[in-house]
């Protein structure tokens, strides 16, 4: 079940990524698309030869089984068709209107898709990338927290697609001073029980009468809110400590190079 | 086979099951639920006694009956003899074996590729009368069912749904007429409230929500034609008197939403209650909560008719929890104010005039940039019920504590297009919060309230047994004592909450219904 949800929502992200690619409207660039340097998707094939998209497919999700006649032969969407999908989101999708960005806001956004479809390589981040690995798996302890490729112990967030996810100044920023900014799935509390024990710990999940919790241990908790004599949300708290005293600025730089290389390809 | 067999070998003997006057009688059978909100007076209180503080602890899901759609599940069955009417999502009606939630019939009418709705593929239930089960559909038709089969008897074309007009509402049966309006807010449709003939599916009469030209109120637009695309959508069910013989109906915003500048003046009958003649639709009175609305504060909940005393006068009120976040309570055979006072946050308004009337905050206004205002567009509670205990003579709402930005854009009307001039982006996650708050009906003081974790989208049920049940965003389904709002019991039924939760008794076993995610669950003592 969960891996047939898994093909609808590959091609959502795969039909994504074509938007994307789609808003690259110069004509001379046509011909040769930066999509040439990115690895082709080749779908898996039926005993019978035929691209598989077997699987659950939510009526909701409106994905055209046949390729739109509206597209032609074109490999892009124009710039109007770029438009219409940030203001209107892909319904039955996670993909969000984005109305309120207003006509500016929306052109900038499209800009910055023509921008991302120039780079087809990541940016060049300075530092040596091997220290700062080593850094992050040996002084700054990061793995006693943090997954990368599902490897190491998961208290924080996954990070093998940081690079991807976050800019440098970003991800300087949450080393520096984790607090400025925290994930609200990843909000910090600490719950005292009628017996008087107190744990502290991330919020896994939380309803109106029961709230999960995460040690760093692993060892989750799960109580009734009715059986707490407090519980507290620290939500300008990072669980993270700063790690702005312990390395020097270049193992920073080192490991911020190393998390801006770090993008999802294992 | 032998439940189906009975129900149908029943029925047979009682051709007109359910004729109106069981409806208007319908205290005298607390076991069966025969109207959207149970009674005419919109109350959503169910009599039965024997789920109650004492052993709510015992409550357990006895059955769930599990839809095949994604859409939002909102109906509220309606219970007769041992037999369950619902709505699926998008336009499905069945019928179901209440003791064991298997179908009896199942009508399921196909969509049109091409509907234009703006809040999802949406059914909040049926209407019963004589043999015959009502609901609207998604492309804007009103189709009268046979009730032991589930055979079409006759189906109305109510509009023209490419036009953005549908039926999301259960309809309202009353004596010999099936009372529906229409929904349509967001694409500049002219909203109105129709009667049709039971019998035969005729129009009997129409009530456009926004006056036409030459007609009392017109003014209230400005010259040109923005009336005629002036919204005010009716797409909740209202309640009745049959003293009175009023219909009351709640009207949605006007078009476009948070864009008024094409529509100066108050723009009546938008976010208003009508009372109509239920012989002639004709206008008996309005009130109108939010004049020249710009935040999309739909009056479109479902107003409660109470009697009780009042500055020490005995009266026959009507209460009302608007989506703007205030409550109110108004003389039901005038329209008179009585009272009005917040029930949720609100910064739009300063406050009501001693005639209920908002003072206007032009600061509070949707902008290019964005406003922040309380409530938020889905407002301080929404089309889920509340509920009136004639027990603790308390009015319990279930209240969405969120703000929003409200943005401002161009708005050009197109048949069947978006006319709406902006939108909002809500203040989520920890920074909303939700709540069951009870109220002194006659007042709107609160009495007591019960914190949720999120906003909700569940309406409340009161009981006889003296609890109130209510649901959450996170799938809680729970149950409060209805003096002090203890929370005494709670399910986790593992989704999303768009409900309207509704209690009957099937042999002599009370039953509380709700649904959730996609599945409707029976609650009952083991």
């Amino acid at each position: 079940m969960s891996c047939r949800y898994r093909i609808s929502s590959l091609i959502a992200v795969a039909s994504l990524t074509v938007m994307v690619a789609v808003g690259q409207t110069d004509p001379s660039s046509s011909k040769a698309p930066a999509a040439k340097a990115a690895k082709p998707y080749t779908p898996p094939k039926t005993p019978w030869g035929d691209p598989d998209l077997q699987g659950l497919w939510p009526g909701s999700l409106n994905i055209p089984l046949q390729r739109p006649a509206r597209f032609g032969e074109r490999n892009v969407l124009t710039d109007e068709e770029l438009a219409a999908v940030i203001t209107n989101g892909i319904p039955g999708t996670e993909m969000p209107a984005s109305w309120y960005l207003g006509e500016e806001g929306i052109t900038q956004v499209i800009v910055y898709i023509h921008v991302l479809r120039a780079k087809s390589t990541p940016p060049r981040i300075d530092g040596d990338i091997a220290n700062g690995r080593g850094l992050f798996e040996g002084k700054g302890g990061c793995t006693g927290c943090h997954t990368i490729g599902g490897r190491g112990h998961a208290y924080g967030p996954e990070l093998g697609d940081i690079g991807a996810r976050r800019t440098a100044a970003n991800l300087r920023q949450s080393l520096e001073e984790p607090s400025a900014e925290v994930a609200e799935n990843f909000l910090l509390v600490r719950a005292t029980t009628r017996q008087g024990a107190t744990v502290s710990g991330i919020r896994v999940n939380e309803d109106s009468f029961t709230i999960q919790l995460v040690e760093p241990s692993g060892r989750v908790h799960s109580w009734r809110k009715a059986d707490l004599a407090r519980l507290e949300k620290r939500a300008d708290e990072s669980p993270m400590p700063s790690y702005k005293t312990v390395f020097s600025a270049q193992e920073m730089q080192d490991l911020i190079a190393y998390l801006s290389s770090l993008r999802g390809e294992q | 086979m032998r439940l189906l067999f009975s129900a149908v070998w029943f029925a047979a003997l009682l051709p007109a099951q359910v004729p109106y006057q069981r409806i208007l009688n319908a205290d005298k059978e607390p076991q069966n639920w025969l109207s959207y909100s149970r009674t005419y007076n919109g109350q959503r209180y169910s009599p039965l006694t024997q789920i109650s503080p004492a052993n709510v602890s015992r409550l357990k899901p006895l059955w769930t009956y599990q839809i095949e759609q994604m859409d939002h599940f909102e109906t509220t069955p309606i219970a007769v003899d041992g037999v369950l009417y619902i709505t699926e999502p998008p336009d499905t009606v069945s019928a179901l074996d209440a003791r064991t939630g298997r179908r009896l019939w199942r009508n399921v009418r196909p969509v049109p590729g091409d509907i234009v709705v703006c809040c999802g593929r949406v059914n909040r239930g049926v209407a019963i009368l004589d043999n015959t089960v009502f609901a609207g559909t998604l492309d804007a038709h009103l189709i009268a069912f046979n009730a032991q089969n589930g055979a079409i008897q006759w189906d109305a074309k109510v509009a023209d749904y490419k036009s953005g007009h549908a039926l999301t509402l259960a309809p309202l049966a009353i004596d010999g007429k099936v009372i529906v309006g229409v929904a349509g807010g967001e694409y500049g449709i002219r909203g109105y409230i129709d009667a049709y003939d039971a019998k035969t599916g005729k129009q009997l009469w129409r009530f456009y929500t926004i006056p036409g030209s030459g007609e009392p109120g017109h003014d209230s637009w400005p010259p040109g034609d923005s009336w005629e695309h002036g919204g005010s959508p009716a797409w909740v069910t209202g309640a009745y008197d049959p003293e009175l013989n009023l219909i009351y109906m709640g009207t949605g915003n006007p078009g476009p939403d948070w864009n008024p500048d094409t529509r100066q003046g108050d723009n009546l009958y938008s976010c208003s209650v009508v009372a109509l003649d239920a012989s002639t639709g004709k206008l008996k009175w309005h009130f109108q909560f939010t004049p020249h609305d710009s935040h999309d504060y739909d009056s479109t909940e479902v107003p409660m008719l109470v009697e009780g005393m009042i500055r020490g006068q005995q009266r026959k009120v009507l209460t009302f929890a608007n989506r703007n976040g205030f409550y109110y309570v108004l003389d039901r055979a005038t329209g008179e104010f009585l009272a009005g006072k917040p029930y949720a946050k609100v910064t739009w308004t300063k406050g009501l005039d001693d005639n209920g009337r908002p003072q206007v905050d032009t600061s509070m206004e949707p902008s290019e940039k964005g406003t922040l205002v309380w409530p938020s567009l889905y407002g301080g509670t929404n089309w889920f019920s509340p509920s009136y205990s004639p027990a603790t003579k308390l009015t319990y709402v279930s209240v969405r504590e969120q703000g929003s930005y409200f943005y401002k854009t161009e708005a050009e009307y197109r048949k069947g297009g978006n006319y709406i001039g902006g939108g909002e982006r809500v203040v989520a996650g920890d920074k909303a919060s939700g709540a069951v708050r009870a109220l002194d009906a006659f007042t709107g003081k609160q009495k007591w309230e019960f914190r949720l974790q999120s906003p909700p989208w569940s309406g409340v049920l009161s009981t006889g047994g003296g609890l109130v049940f209510g649901g959450s965003m996170e799938g809680n389904f729970y149950a409060l004592d209805a003096l002090t709002g203890k929370p005494l019991w709670d399910y986790q039924t593992g989704a999303e909450m768009y409900s309207n939760i509704m209690s009957f008794a099937v042999d002599g076993q009370q039953r509380i219904m709700v649904t959730s995610g996609h599945a409707l669950f029976a609650f009952g003592l083991q």
